[in-house]
């Protein structure tokens, strides 16, 4: 090839990249566009009215409907919907799973191959979920994407709906960046807890069978030897380390300090059904990193969020075995008490531009409420399928500024009581 | 295994007992007064070995046990009642009068077969191959309850038959259970079917005489619902899933057989067509979904024997000689997608306007050792290969291999 056939090939990758890319930001973009949360989004989908019918009559199966979305002007043929949830099930309102290459594996949207629409009808505020995620995500913990969405089924306003991102590989790619191999860091194994039963880290015994709890939802047809063994190994590690070399060798499948950061936040958000719950682990994620045995938990679901303005900060360490012997280390239980300072102080940041004594200013916390409950009001009100009256969503949303008013400095004192 | 081992010896040892006993063989036959019935048994034995582990297992199936008893009341009227003893749940098969006082125009009434597919039409225990092919098997209606006129006309150069049935034949009744073979309900409610079959040559001496064409056609209302047909392969895998459907099922085919000497060559076309009105998102109209697909076989009785009306060994095992060996081959297709695209790219769901195609292509090589009237040995080698990996029944794979022996006993 001689110099201007060589110039002409490197015009033409050029080209082709510089393509790839507009293509890649392009995705990127629309997906920013889609978790915008400074408005509620409309969605549209079209279904065959008897899909629709069954979807609710069955809505207890994992059963999917071909269906049609729309999203400002982006139209989405043949994706595949159904109902999805634990204890959020219903027929009236369904929570739906949107998989966007359930009938062609290379269809997507605003490059999302998936995502979910909560129905909420767990939070009589609309706003535990999503306001959760973006204190997660405001303290430096990936989490979903959020956003409200007024939900239409073949042109009939079926309710208020949280957009919510799915926790798949490119949330993963999003969330950790590069692998250090010049790729990006979501190939690892990623599984969902499937909560059947009270549990609390205890050591299970060395058959795989008692670990898919933890549900893998990447390299599902691997060995069981590959996907559990690692989490089996992690699981006797926790109970079985003496305690002066507990830190050193959990670190081989924990980074501590962030599992320390998420609890602490969990229960600076009185997050009851979580890592801590009262009925054992519960809605979380759980990734182990590409050639690595170390793992993260990532937030899932935070309908149980802002309950109790006292929530014991400690409520959950002992009975759970991780956490009771992470934080029996002092530098663990110091950086606890630490992250739940930093989660009070991010809640009171007052917003730098307002005047007056930042003393009387509202903190980010109540500001996110008071965003979020006046986006959401009308379409929450006009919602009639939600599980409970007006009155009830009106009077939750007053309850969460209350908490995010007084949620720090109770917690405040709580630590310094228990230090 | 004991039962194939007793079949075996029924087998063998059977002629040589009606020599001796001078006893009336086969079938067994009762007469008084106008009353006559013959006793028929009739038994397949399977041992099946596939490839597509898991999805298919080896096995040893004894995969059909008939008993039936057929015969005259007064000599115009003529009755079959045909069991499947396996089958408990449905056990029945032909049930049916047939009253056949003029010979151009009979009239059969009960249960047998809709009159559509050369290959469904003849009988599976004078099949040259262990598995009709996959038209004949998932296209054509097979058994249903019904009534057809139908006779012979222009000294047998041409012969018909139509009429009504109560649904779409047992054939496209299906449930998950592959064994199994009813719906819940019906998916075709009223069934008009026809079917023509011209030996132009028949009062030839000819080649030529044993050229026969056969053209049929069915048309019903389709139940709405997920009816569509479904597409299983060989052993069962179901490489096409049923769609949504609504609107009338239209079924065309046409055949011919040719049979000179101790050869035969046989060909079919059949294409069933289901409308799907107001099947789309948003209850829209949707492009037809069509399956279709067609075979070629050919037979030859190496020893010479007459192929038309069924091979009888010269030199019956194991008292004359070594029975007779015919050799024998069939390549077919079948597939499965829409009509149109319905401007849309293909999709595999079952609303799609533009349904992802399927296709099965088998070509089935075997041999049947024809023992005496009584026993036949058969094996066949099937490889098969799916058009779509995404719907076959290994991942990645598309070309599959299975074999059968196949230990027959009629009387």
């Amino acid at each position: 090839m001689n110099a201007q056939g060589a110039a002409k090939h490197g015009v033409r990758l050029m080209v082709v990249l510089a393509l790839l890319c507009a293509a890649r930001t392009a995705g990127a973009q629309g997906q920013d566009e889609f978790f915008d949360d400074s408005t509620v989004h409309e969605l549209r989908l079209t279904l065959n009215s008897k899909d629709w019918s069954a979807l609710k009559q069955n809505f207890k199966d994992n059963i999917y409907y071909p269906t049609a979305l729309q999203w400002r002007g982006v139209n989405v043929s043949n994706v595949g919907i159904r109902s999805r949830g634990l204890g959020s099930r219903s027929g009236t309102k369904p929570g739906l799973r949107v998989d966007m290459d359930r009938y062609n594996a290379n269809q997507t949207f605003v490059g999302l191959k998936s995502f979910v629409l909560d129905n909420l009808v767990q939070d009589p505020s609309m706003l535990r979920e999503r306001l959760a995620m973006a204190f997660f995500r405001r303290l430096g913990l990936p989490a979903p994407r959020e956003a409200h969405a007024r939900l239409f089924v073949n042109g009939t306003y079926v309710g208020l709906y949280a957009i919510v991102e799915t926790i798949d590989k490119g949330f993963l790619g999003r969330s950790f960046g590069e692998d250090g191999h010049g790729g990006t860091e979501n190939d690892g194994y990623l599984f969902e807890y499937d909560y059947t039963r009270e549990y609390r880290f205890e050591n299970l015994g060395s058959n795989y069978d008692d670990y898919k709890i933890f549900s893998p939802k990447t390299h599902e047809n691997d060995a069981s030897a590959k996907i559990w063994g690692p989490i089996v190994d992690m699981v006797k590690a926790i109970n079985d380390t003496p305690d002066a070399i507990f830190e050193r060798e959990l670190s081989t499948y924990l980074d501590l300090t962030k599992f320390v950061n998420h609890i602490a936040i969990e229960s600076f958000l009185a997050e009851d059904d979580g890592i801590l719950g009262y009925a054992g682990l519960n809605n979380f994620y759980f990734y182990r990193f590409e050639d690595s045995k170390r793992s993260q938990f990532l937030a899932w679901d935070k309908d149980n969020t802002f309950h109790d303005l006292d929530f014991d900060i400690m409520k959950g360490v002992n009975e759970n075995v991780l956490a009771r012997r992470t934080l029996a280390q002092s530098q663990y239980r110091n950086r606890y008490f630490q992250q739940l300072i930093d989660a009070a102080n991010s809640a009171m940041e007052p917003d730098g531009e307002q005047q007056g004594n930042s003393n009387n200013r509202p903190g980010w916390l109540e500001r996110e409420v008071a965003r979020m409950s006046a986006q959401i009001r009308s379409a929450g009100l006009a919602d009639n399928f939600k599980p409970f009256g007006n009155n009830e969503f009106q009077s939750s949303m007053n309850d969460l500024l209350i908490f995010a008013r007084e949620r720090a400095d109770l917690v405040k004192t709580q630590v310094s009581q228990r230090r | 295994m004991r039962l194939a081992s007793l079949c075996l010896c029924l087998i063998t040892l059977l002629p040589g007992v009606a020599a001796a006993q001078d006893v009336r063989f086969p079938p067994p036959s009762l007469r008084a007064g106008e009353f006559r019935v013959d006793l028929r048994v009739r038994f397949h034995f399977d041992v099946r070995g596939l490839d597509t582990d898991p999805v298919g297992k080896d096995d040893f199936i004894w995969r059909r046990a008939r008993v039936a008893l057929e015969g005259r009341i007064y000599d115009d009227l003529e009755y079959e009642v045909d069991t499947e003893l396996r089958d408990t749940d449905h056990p029945w098969r032909d049930v049916y009068l047939n009253y056949r006082r003029f010979e151009e125009a009979e009239f059969r009434a009960g249960k047998f077969k809709v009159p559509f597919g050369r290959d469904q039409l003849t009988s599976v225990f004078a099949n040259s191959f262990i598995n009709r092919s996959l038209i004949g098997s998932q296209l054509s209606p097979g058994r249903d309850i019904g009534a057809v006129v139908h006779g012979r006309l222009a000294g047998g150069k041409v012969n018909y038959s139509g009429g009504w049935f109560d649904s779409d034949g047992d054939n496209v009744r299906f449930s998950e259970d592959l064994e199994a073979n009813e719906f819940e309900e019906a998916p075709v409610d009223g069934l008009v079917a026809g079917r023509i079959e011209l030996s132009p040559w028949e009062a030839t001496r000819g080649l030529a005489r044993r050229m026969h064409f056969g053209f049929n056609t069915t048309i019903g209302d389709v139940a709405t619902g997920l009816f569509g047909l479904r597409g299983r392969m060989t052993e069962g895998f179901v490489f096409f899933d049923p769609v949504y459907v609504s609107g009338r099922r239209l079924r065309l085919g046409v055949d011919g057989l040719w049979t000179p000497g101790p050869f035969s060559v046989q060909a079919e076309y059949n294409r069933v067509s289901d409308q799907r009105n107001g099947q789309g998102l948003g209850d829209v109209d949707l492009p037809d979904v069509i399956a279709q697909g067609w075979y070629l076989s050919g037979t030859w009785v190496v020893t010479g024997e007459r192929k038309a009306g069924g091979v009888e060994p010269g030199h019956p095992f194991p008292l004359h000689g070594a029975g007779a060996f015919e050799v024998a081959a069939r390549i077919e297709e079948m597939r499965f997608g829409s009509a149109g695209t319905g401007g849309e790219p293909p999709f595999t769901n079952p609303r799609a306007a533009n349904i992802l195609p399927n296709r099965d292509r088998a070509l089935t090589l075997g041999g049947n050792w024809y023992l005496n009237r009584f026993g036949r040995i058969a094996f066949n080698a099937v490889r098969e290969s799916i058009q779509d990996p995404l719907r076959s029944p290994l991942p990645d794979r598309t070309t599959f291999w299975s074999g059968t022996l196949r230990l027959q006993f009629v009387m």
